[in-house]
C-alpha cells in the first residue's frame, strides 16, 4: 500500500516537476516575480500587435497616417539587417530578442515584411561579412563605421548602387536628415553613390571619452590638475620624488592600432596634402613629423623613467584587462583612459582598492609645450555615424523595404521606446521628465548593448536626451565616491572651444579605393610597433640617427606607395578637404 | 592474379564476390557517402585558386587567371615569413611532441601501483579537455610579465627580479607555444601507445628477463621494438600536417608582440584570404599546403617501406 | 596497410599479460621513485592551472583583478555562477553543445565502424582501393573556402547539421579501429562463424562489437571531446546565435572581449566581460565533457589499458 502510495506520489511529483520545467523553459525568464507586471505593461504598449494585418484593411487605411510613404506590400518582402554580436553576458541573443520581436510586430507585419536580424562578431565583422557574401545570403542593409570597409564591398560588387531620389521618395525624413547634417559629400565612390549615412550627435568633440588622473596625488605635492606640458612633467617629477608610487607613473601601452594619437603634435593649420597622405586609422602615419615629435617626448618620458620598461609588453587596446588598467586600478599609475557609461567598471574597481583616492578628469591642455604642441587638437569623429549601403542582390522591394525600415526607426516616438523600453519597467521618468534607464533590469524586455544602440545604430551613432547636459548627466558613471557629471560637462565645454577654433578635424574620407593600403597596412601596422618602441626606448643622443634609418624603412615597406596613391586621389579630387 | 582476365571468369568471380560480401560492401556505402558528400564534392571547389574569385560575383563572374595568384603569393614577402614560421614550428612541434608521449607512456606502463596510475592517468588527460580558447586564457592569466601569477610568485619568492615574458617576447613565446602544444597533448597522446604496448607478448618480457636484461634492457629491447610500427605509422601522418596549423592554437596564443613568429600559414590565410575577402589567396595557400602534406605522407611512406616498415599506404 | 595499434607480438593481445616478470612489487627501485616523481610533477601542472580557475571563479571580481588570488578563493561568492544561470543563452547553448555532441559522436561511431570492419577482412576484394579513397581525404583537404560554398550548396548552413555531419566520419579514427580489430580479432573467429552461417552483420552484432567495446569507448571519447572542444567551424559555418555551441560563445566572451576591435568611430562604452565571470564560464564549459571521463574510463582500464597494467 505504501509502496503503491509513494510510487503515485513520484508519479505525480515529477509530472509537477516537468510541468514547472516546460513552464520555465517556455517563457525562458530568469526572474519570473519581477517579470510578470512587466509582460502586462508590455502588452499594454503594444496592444494591437498580434494580429497580423489582412490585405484588404490596409489598402483602405494606412498602418502609418503620418508616414504616409510606408504603405504596406502585397506579398510578404523579406529582409536581413545586421547587428553587432559583442557577446556579453546577461544579455539575451542580438538576433532574436524581444526589440527584434517588438520590431517585427510593431513595423514588420503592419507593412507585411519579415525582418531577419543576423549576428555580426564585433571583433570579426569582415570575415563574417565576406563568408555571409559567399554564401550568397549578403544581408539587405550592409554598414559599418568606417569607410574603408564599406568601400571593399562597393568595390568588390557586393554592395549595389543607390537612387537617392528614390531612396529620398520611401525615406524622405531620414534623407533630410542627411542633408541636414551636411553629409551628402560621402555618399559616393569611384564616381557612383552607394551610401547612406546616419546622423552623429556632437561629432565634433569626443565627449564621452575621457582621462582621469589622480587628483589626490597632485594635492600631495601642491599642484593642480596639469594645463599645459611643462605643469605636467613638473607634476610628474614631484609624484616621483615623492615617491607616491613603485612604479613608472605614466601607464602607456604598445600601439595595437594604426591610429597615431600625433594630432596635438601637427603644425596649425595643417597642411592639407600632408594631411591626406598621413592621417589615418588604416595605416600608422610614420615617416610623418608630427609623428616624429610625439615619438621623441615619448623617448624624453621614458629615459627620465615615466614609461615602465616593460610597456610594450602589453597592448593599449580600450576595453579588456590590461596591464595598463590593473596597475591605474591598483593604484600604480597617474593615469587612466576610456568611454563614459553609467557603470565603469575600471573606475568601480579603482575606488574600491583606493578608498581614499580622488580623481580629476585631465585637461585638453596638458600637451601644450611652446615649440612642439601650439595649442590643444582633437580628433573629431566623422560627421556621420554609420555609413549604410544595400546589397547588389537585393530586390527593388527589399531595398524599399529596408528604407522603410529607417524612416520608420527614426521617428521620435519609436526611438523613444527602441532606446528607452517601456515605461515603469526599463525606465522611469525623472524630475525634468526625462527617462532614466534601469541599467540592471534583467526581465524580458531588457534593452540590448548600450540602450539598443547595435540596433539604432542605423538612424544616429549616440543617443540623444535634451540638452548636451543631459546627455552627460545619462552617460556619467554612477555609483562612486565621486560624482563626475559636472567636469564631464565642462570637459565637453572645453572640447567645444577647441573644435569652435576649427582645431578638431578628423581623417580625410577617399572616395576610390587605395589599393596599395588593403595590400601593406597589416604588415606596416607590425613595424609600426616594433619601430614606436625601438624609437621610444633608446638613448636620446641615438634617436636622430635611428629615426632616419627606420622611417626609410618604413618607406620602403609599402608606406612610400600608399602615400602615393593618397595624393594621386587627392588631387584628382577623390578626397575630403579639411574644414574651413 | 597473374591469369589473362577472361570476361566469363571476371564476371563469374565477381558474382561470387558479390554474393559472398555483399554486406560488406552494404556496410561501407555509409562511409563512404560521408566522404563523397562533404569531401570529395568540394574539390571542384579548389579552382577558386585559378580563378580572380570575388564572392558577390560568383564562380561563373570571375575571370580565369591561371597560376597568378600563386605566382603574387610566392612574391609576397608575408606568405613567406608565414611558410617559413610554419615550417619551423611545426618541425619542432614534432621534434618534442612527437617522442615526449612515447617516453611517457613507457613510464606509465613501468608503475606498479595501480592507483596512483590510474589517478594520474586521469589527471594527464585533464589538458586535452580544455579548448583552445581555454588553454590560452589560462595561460595568460599564469604567464603574463607583470600580472602573471607564476611571475608573481617568481618574484616574491625572490627567485627574479622582474617577471619572464613567457608569452609576449618572441623567443620566450617560441618556447611556450611550443610546450602548452606539448602539455596539451601529452597525456592524451600517450593512449595510443599504451594500446600498442598492450598487443607486446609477456613471452617476449620473461624471454628478456631471463636473458638478464634490466628495466632499461627491458624497453629498449622489448617495449620499444614492439611499438616500432606505431611509431611509423603516427611519424608519417604528422609529416602531412608539416605546413598545416592549428588555428586555434595559434589564434588564441596571439598577441601583438609575438607575430614575428606566430604568424604562420593559417593566420595568414585567415586575415589575408578570408577577413580580406580575398577567397582565391586563401584557397590557394589551402591547395599548396594539402599538396605538400600528401606529397611528404606519400614520400615518407616510401622511404619507410625502403627501411623494410610496413608503412601507410 | 600498416596499423596503428598492431604489433609486432601478432594478436597476442587476448591473452598476452606480460608480468613484470616476478619482481617483487614491495621492491620499490630508485627507477621507481624517478618515475614517480616525474609522472607526479606532470600531474601537478595539469590540475594546478584547474584549481586556480576553480578558485577565481568563485572570488570576489576585485580581489581577482588585483591579483590576490592563486589556489585558494579570496572574497568567496558564487554570483558568477548565478549570473550564468539567469543568462539564459549560456544554460541553452551548453544543452545544444551536449545535443550536438551525441548526435556526432553517434553518427561518428555508426560510420567508422561501418567502414573499420569490412577493411578489416582481408578477403575483401577491393579493400585497399576503398582504404585509399577512404584515407586520401585526411591528407588532402579541399580547405576552408570550398568546404564552406559546398555546405552552402548543400543547404546546410547555418543549421545544427552543419556542426554535425562534415566532421563525423573520421578517417583517422576509422583507421584505428580497423588496426584494433586486425590486431585483436583473430581471421579464424570470424571464418568459423562465417561457415557456421552467419552472415556479415549478424558477426558484427554479435561477435565483433562485444568484443571492441574499448576501442568503441576510446574512439567514442575521441569524438566527443574533440566535437566539444572546437569552435573554428561554427565560427564560419553558424550565424544564428541559437546555433551556436557554448565554445563559440566563450571564444566570443575571452578573446573578443580582451582584444577590442571596436573603431574608433563608434565612441560606445565597451566594458569587458569581468575575469571571474570569465573563469566561472570556463568551469560550466569544462565540466560536462570532463563529467563523461569516469564513464568511460571503466573501459579504459579493462580493456586497452589493462594490457599496460600488467597486473
Amino acid at each position: 500500500m505504501f509502496i503503491r502510495n509513494a510510487r503515485r506520489f513520484t508519479a505525480f511529483f515529477l509530472a509537477f516537476a516537468m510541468l514547472v520545467l516546460a513552464a520555465a523553459c517556455s517563457t525562458n525568464d530568469p526572474a519570473p516575480a519581477t517579470a510578470a507586471p512587466a509582460s502586462a505593461a508590455a502588452a499594454t504598449v503594444a496592444p494591437a500587435a498580434s494580429e497580423p494585418a489582412p490585405a484588404e484593411e490596409t489598402a483602405a487605411a494606412l498602418p502609418f497616417p503620418n508616414q504616409p510613404t510606408l504603405v504596406p506590400f502585397e506579398s510578404r518582402v523579406h529582409i536581413t539587417v545586421p547587428v553587432y554580436d559583442r557577446s556579453k553576458e546577461g544579455y539575451p541573443a542580438v538576433d532574436d530578442n524581444y526589440w527584434t520581436q517588438y520590431i517585427q510586430k510593431e513595423f514588420g507585419d503592419k507593412l507585411n515584411i519579415d525582418v531577419e536580424y543576423v549576428a555580426i562578431p564585433r571583433g570579426d565583422v569582415m570575415t563574417k561579412y565576406s563568408l555571409l557574401i559567399a554564401g550568397n545570403e549578403t544581408p539587405t542593409i550592409m554598414m559599418e563605421y568606417d569607410y574603408p570597409k564599406v568601400a571593399q564591398w562597393a568595390n568588390d560588387g557586393a554592395m549595389g548602387e543607390l537612387d537617392l531620389n528614390a531612396f529620398a521618395a520611401t525615406a524622405p525624413t531620414y534623407y533630410q536628415a542627411m542633408v541636414d547634417n551636411n553629409q551628402l559629400g560621402y555618399t559616393d565612390l569611384n564616381g557612383k553613390t552607394y551610401f547612406a549615412l546616419s546622423e552623429r550627435p556632437y561629432y565634433n568633440t569626443t565627449f564621452t571619452y575621457a582621462t582621469f588622473v589622480r587628483k589626490d596625488w597632485l594635492d600631495k605635492v601642491g599642484a593642480g590638475v596639469p594645463k599645459s606640458y611643462a605643469e605636467f612633467t613638473a607634476a610628474i617629477d614631484a609624484i616621483i620624488a615623492e615617491g607616491l608610487t613603485d612604479k613608472a607613473p605614466k601607464g602607456i601601452g604598445l600601439p595595437s592600432a594604426a591610429y597615431v594619437k600625433n594630432f596635438p603634435f601637427r603644425d596649425i593649420p595643417v597642411d592639407e596634402k600632408e594631411w591626406v597622405m598621413h592621417s589615418s586609422l588604416g595605416t600608422p602615419g610614420f615617416s610623418w613629423y608630427p609623428t616624429e615629435r610625439l615619438l621623441r617626448r615619448q623617448n624624453a618620458e621614458f629615459n627620465k623613467g615615466y614609461i615602465s620598461s616593460e610597456y610594450d609588453l602589453d597592448s593599449d587596446t580600450t576595453g579588456g584587462t590590461t596591464q595598463i588598467q590593473t596597475d591605474f586600478i591598483n593604484g600604480k599609475t597617474f593615469s587612466y583612459e576610456g568611454y563614459m557609461a553609467a557603470t565603469v567598471d575600471w573606475l568601480s574597481a579603482f575606488y574600491q582598492n583606493n578608498p581614499d583616492a580622488e580623481l580629476a578628469i585631465a585637461s585638453v591642455y596638458q600637451e601644450v609645450e611652446p615649440g612642439v604642441v601650439a595649442d590643444a587638437q582633437i580628433r573629431a569623429d566623422n560627421p556621420f555615424g554609420m555609413i549604410v549601403g544595400f546589397s547588389s542582390k537585393a530586390t527593388d522591394d527589399e531595398k524599399k523595404a529596408a528604407w522603410m525600415l529607417m524612416e520608420w526607426m527614426l521617428q521620435p516616438d519609436v526611438l523613444y521606446v527602441l532606446e528607452n523600453g517601456v515605461e515603469g519597467v526599463t525606465f522611469t521618468l525623472g524630475a525634468d521628465g526625462l527617462p532614466v534607464v534601469d541599467a540592471d533590469y534583467r526581465g524580458t524586455e531588457m534593452l540590448n548593448h548600450n540602450n539598443n544602440i547595435d540596433m539604432t545604430c542605423l538612424v544616429h551613432a549616440s543617443k540623444k536626451i535634451g540638452t548636451i547636459e543631459q546627455t552627460i548627466a545619462a552617460i556619467a558613471p554612477k555609483g562612486l565616491p565621486q560624482d563626475f557629471t559636472q567636469a564631464l560637462i565642462d570637459n565637453y565645454y572645453d572640447l567645444k572651444a577647441v573644435a569652435d577654433k576649427g582645431n578638431a578635424y578628423s581623417d580625410p574620407i577617399f572616395a576610390v579605393a587605395i589599393d596599395s593600403e588593403s595590400e601593406y597596412s597589416a604588415t606596416l601596422l607590425s613595424l609600426w610597433q616594433e619601430y614606436s618602441v625601438a624609437l621610444t626606448k633608446c638613448k636620446p643622443e641615438e634617436f636622430d640617427a635611428l629615426y632616419a634609418d627606420l622611417s626609410k624603412k618604413f618607406l620602403d615597406a609599402g608606406y612610400q606607395e600608399i602615400i602615393d596613391e593618397r595624393l594621386e586621389a587627392y588631387e584628382n579630387g577623390f578626397t575630403t578637404k579639411l574644414p574651413k | 592474379m597473374n591469369e589473362a582476365i577472361k570476361p566469363d571468369t571476371l564476371l563469374k568471380r565477381t558474382l561470387r564476390v558479390l554474393s559472398r560480401d555483399w554486406q560488406l560492401y552494404f556496410l561501407l556505402l555509409l562511409p563512404l557517402a560521408f566522404v563523397v558528400v562533404f569531401k570529395y564534392a568540394a574539390y571542384p571547389g579548389l579552382r577558386i585558386a585559378f580563378l580572380d574569385y570575388k564572392p558577390a560575383r560568383g564562380f561563373e563572374g570571375s575571370p580565369f587567371v591561371g597560376f597568378d595568384i600563386f605566382q603574387k603569393i610566392f612574391k609576397d614577402a608575408d606568405f613567406l615569413k608565414a611558410l617559413r614560421n610554419s615550417l619551423t614550428f611545426n618541425f619542432l612541434d614534432l621534434l618534442v611532441g612527437f617522442p615526449l608521449p612515447i617516453v611517457l607512456a613507457i613510464m606509465l606502463n613501468e608503475i606498479r601501483f595501480k592507483t596512483f596510475k590510474r589517478v594520474s592517468q586521469t589527471i594527464l588527460y585533464l589538458p586535452h579537455f580544455l579548448s583552445w580558447v581555454i588553454v590560452a586564457s589560462v595561460a595568460y592569466a599564469l604567464f603574463k610579465p607583470e600580472s602573471g601569477l607564476v611571475n608573481i610568485l617568481l618574484v616574491n619568492l625572490g627567485f627574479i627580479d622582474s617577471g619572464i615574458p613567457f608569452l609576449t617576447e618572441k623567443w620566450h613565446w617560441a618556447v611556450s607555444y611550443l610546450l602548452i602544444g606539448v602539455w596539451q597533448g601529452l597525456g592524451w597522446g600517450t593512449i595510443i601507445y599504451l594500446a600498442a604496448i598492450t598487443g607486446i607478448s609477456s613471452e617476449l618480457y620473461e624471454a628478456a628477463t631471463v636473458d638478464g636484461a634490466g628495466r632499461l634492457g627491458r624497453i629498449w629491447h622489448v617495449t620499444l621494438p614492439g611499438i616500432r610500427p606505431t611509431m611509423v605509422t603516427l611519424l608519417i601522418m604528422n609529416l602531412g600536417r608539416i605546413t598545416g596549423s592549428n588555428f586555434e592554437r595559434l589564434d588564441s596564443l596571439a598577441n601583438v608582440q609575438v607575430t614575428e613568429f606566430q604568424y604562420q600559414l593559417a593566420i595568414y590565410t585567415y586575415q589575408k584570404g578570408l577577413a580580406g575577402g580575398n577567397f582565391s589567396r586563401a584557397t590557394a595557400v589551402g591547395l599548396f599546403q594539402s599538396a605538400v602534406g600528401f606529397l611528404l605522407v606519400l614520400a615518407a611512406d616510401r622511404v619507410s617501406k625502403k627501411l623494410g616498415e610496413s608503412g601507410l599506404i | 596497410m600498416a596499423s596503428a595499434t598492431a604489433s609486432s607480438g601478432g594478436r597476442a593481445s587476448l591473452r598476452g599479460r606480460a608480468s613484470l616478470s616476478g619482481r617483487k612489487l614491495n621492491a620499490v627501485t630508485i627507477g621507481d621513485i624517478v618515475i614517480i616523481i616525474i609522472i607526479t610533477l606532470l600531474c601537478m601542472t595539469c590540475i594546478l592551472p584547474f584549481i586556480h580557475l576553480a578558485a577565481k571563479s568563485v572570488s570576489s571580481n576585485t580581489a581577482v583583478l588585483s591579483k590576490k588570488v592563486f589556489l585558494w578563493p579570496k572574497g568567496f561568492t558564487l554570483s558568477a555562477y548565478q549570473a550564468i544561470f539567469r543568462d539564459g543563452q549560456l544554460t541553452r547553448s551548453m544543452f545544444y553543445s551536449v545535443e550536438v555532441t551525441v548526435l556526432f559522436t553517434i553518427i561518428g561511431m555508426i560510420a567508422t565502424t561501418c567502414a573499420a570492419y569490412p577493411l578489416s577482412v582481408k578477403r575483401l576484394r577491393g579493400r585497399s582501393a576503398f582504404s585509399l579513397i577512404i584515407l586520401f581525404t585526411l591528407y588532402f583537404t579541399a580547405g576552408l573556402i570550398p568546404e564552406y560554398l559546398l555546405l552552402q550548396q548543400l543547404g546546410i548552413l547555418n543549421t545544427m547539421w552543419a556542426l554535425v555531419l562534415p566532421l563525423a566520419f573520421s578517417p583517422y579514427n576509422m583507421l584505428i579501429m580497423k588496426s584494433f580489430l586486425e590486431a585483436t580479432i583473430p581471421d579464424s573467429l570470424e571464418e568459423a562463424a562465417f561457415l557456421d552461417g552467419a552472415n556479415h552483420f549478424q558477426i558484427l552484432l554479435k561477435i565483433i562489437l562485444p568484443l571492441s567495446k574499448p576501442i568503441l569507448a576510446t574512439l567514442s571519447l575521441f569524438y566527443a571531446v574533440g566535437r566539444w572542444n572546437a569552435y573554428a567551424d561554427a565560427k564560419y559555418y553558424i550565424t544564428k546565435k541559437a546555433l551556436q555551441p557554448i565554445q563559440y560563445m566563450l571564444y566570443n566572451m575571452i578573446l573578443n572581449s580582451s582584444s577590442d576591435a571596436i573603431s574608433l568611430s563608434e565612441s560606445a562604452a565597451a566594458t569587458s566581460t569581468p575575469e571571474v565571470l570569465q573563469s566561472a564560464t570556463v568551469m560550466f564549459a569544462t565540466l560536462p565533457i570532463i563529467c563523461i571521463y569516469p564513464f568511460v574510463q571503466k573501459y579504459f582500464v579493462k580493456g586497452v589499458m589493462i594490457g599496460a597494467v600488467k597486473g
